[in-house]
């Protein structure tokens, strides 16, 4: 920093001391909820006073950069994996799940057929998913299996590297059919819901946050994501609600 | 097939079909000129230049089922997205303009005056491309294969947009760390997956440095 820079930084931190110099809550989420805690985040700002920095990537890209240090107040996850990998390392607390998805079927919004349920899909030649060790791709393989269709399908399902490059498969028309969370095939508008992937209480798709740090704001915005009005935004941009 | 072996047949793969190619376009630009060469030139160059997932984008919509000559392909028989071929085109393409620079030195670094002495001794324009042109680019050439092999050992971006992460068939150890990544305990995967890419390719580009200096040698020799 230049010593002009320096002074700078000196001057504000001495100028606005109090409240209002108070640091931003700096939030690192899961970029699938990039649409939906915008508004969240403003909200809880209006409320609260304190200004939130968002960031959002892959939710392991995130939990990596939180073990190496990176400055973090709330890890909002859609990885379960990541968030008990984190309170293992002593990193995380106050776990809370705030929204759930559901996996939809979907096909290209042109198709002629319109399969109705899982045994429909043999006849059909791709089936796009994202790949078994991302969690679309892994709770996708887990309802297949869970209704006893994995192996019949194996041969057919096409992995994408994440869930947004099998979502843009089935609606380029390169796979005639594809599994992925409703909210993605919300913003697609070149591809349809076929049908809805009935909940699997053994694996449930669930949205969880978790404060890192002992910051009171941190554990207040995991709080508020329960609150009528972030459950009121999760449920327009088409989320299930918190069990 | 694993990780491994999957981007060996990959990049090998990739590195013979180009061969052609690379060669007719690296002599073509050596050693002609004509309107659009330029123009030519900076078409071959791109994919070095371009995100490698815009170039696996229009690949897709050049080769998918969709895709432009995807009607063509599909009464052939032949099917692009998601399968092994997929995975080679992708590295194919985006090795291609190393491949062509290198042929294209090749060439250039081969005394047109030789060509001339073959041709007035009554060679045909075949015979001094074979017995003159090829047999001294031949080093050069073979580093642009090299190269092209090492670039496809790295390819992630096209790969993953044309042929996706389907293991077994497109699955390269590029996409194989990419996944490990995703676990929680993945890491330790992902780092020896990591070394055996960083091994391949300095081996790889070792041989490259060898097959280089073998050609300046003869070109020293000649001059």
């Amino acid at each position: 920093m230049t010593r002009f820079g320096a002074l700078l930084t000196l001057g504000l931190l001495l100028g606005c001391g109090g409240d209002a110099a108070r640091a931003p809550l700096r939030v690192a989420a899961a970029a699938s909820l990039t649409d939906v805690l915008e508004p969240i985040a403003e909200r809880f700002e209006r409320s609260s006073g304190t200004h939130v920095e968002l960031r959002f990537g892959g939710s392991s890209t995130l939990a990596r950069q939180i073990e190496d240090g990176a400055p973090t107040d709330v890890f909002v996850s859609a990885d379960s994996r990541w968030v008990t990998e984190l309170i293992e390392h002593g990193l995380g607390r106050d776990r809370q799940t705030f929204a759930t998805n559901r996996l939809v079927v979907i096909v290209p919004a042109n198709a002629s057929e319109t399969p109705r349920g899982l045994r429909g899909l043999t006849t059909l030649e791709h089936l796009a998913v994202a790949g078994p060790e991302i969690p679309a791709g892994a709770h996708a393989r887990l309802a297949l299996a869970s209704e006893g269709m994995l192996d019949a399908l194996t041969a057919r399902i096409v992995s994408a590297p994440d869930v947004r490059g099998a979502l843009a498969w089935v609606a380029s028309g390169e796979a005639e059919v594809g599994m992925v969370y409703a909210t993605d095939a919300r913003v697609e508008p070149r591809v349809r819901v076929a049908f809805v992937i009935a909940p699997n209480a053994d694996d449930p798709i669930v949205y969880e946050a978790i404060a890192i740090g002992a910051d009171d704001d941190a554990a207040a915005f995991v709080r508020f994501l329960r609150s009528e009005e972030a459950q009121r935004a999760l449920a327009d941009a088409g989320f299930g609600p918190a069990p | 097939m694993s990780p491994l072996v999957l981007s060996l047949v990959i990049a090998c793969a990739s590195a013979l079909i180009g061969m052609p190619p690379a060669i007719a376009l690296g002599w073509v630009l050596a050693r002609r000129t004509f309107r659009g060469k330029t123009l030519l030139s900076a078409l071959v160059l791109a994919p070095l230049v371009l995100p490698p997932v815009v170039t696996g984008l229009l690949l897709l919509r050049l080769l998918g089922r969709r895709g432009a000559f995807g009607p063509v392909l599909e009464g052939i028989g032949v099917s692009v997205p998601f399968t092994t071929l997929g995975a080679v085109i992708a590295a194919l393409v985006v090795g291609l303009p190393l491949y062509v620079i290198a042929a294209r030195t090749a060439f250039e670094g081969v005394d047109p005056r030789l060509e001339e002495v073959a041709s007035t001794l009554g060679a045909s324009p075949l015979r001094v491309l074979t017995r003159i042109t090829l047999p001294l680019a031949w080093p050069g050439l073979l580093a642009g294969a090299v190269l092209a092999f090492a670039r496809a050992l790295g390819e992630f971006g096209a790969t993953a947009v044309l042929a996706g992460d389907v293991p077994g068939e497109t699955r390269t150890i590029a996409l194989a760390v990419y996944a490990a990544l995703e676990a929680p305990r993945g890491e330790p995967d992902a780092l020896r997956l990591s070394l055996l890419s960083v091994g391949l390719s300095v081996l790889a580009l070792v041989f490259h440095e060898l097959l280089l200096a073998r050609h300046v040698r003869r070109a020293g020799r000649r001059a």
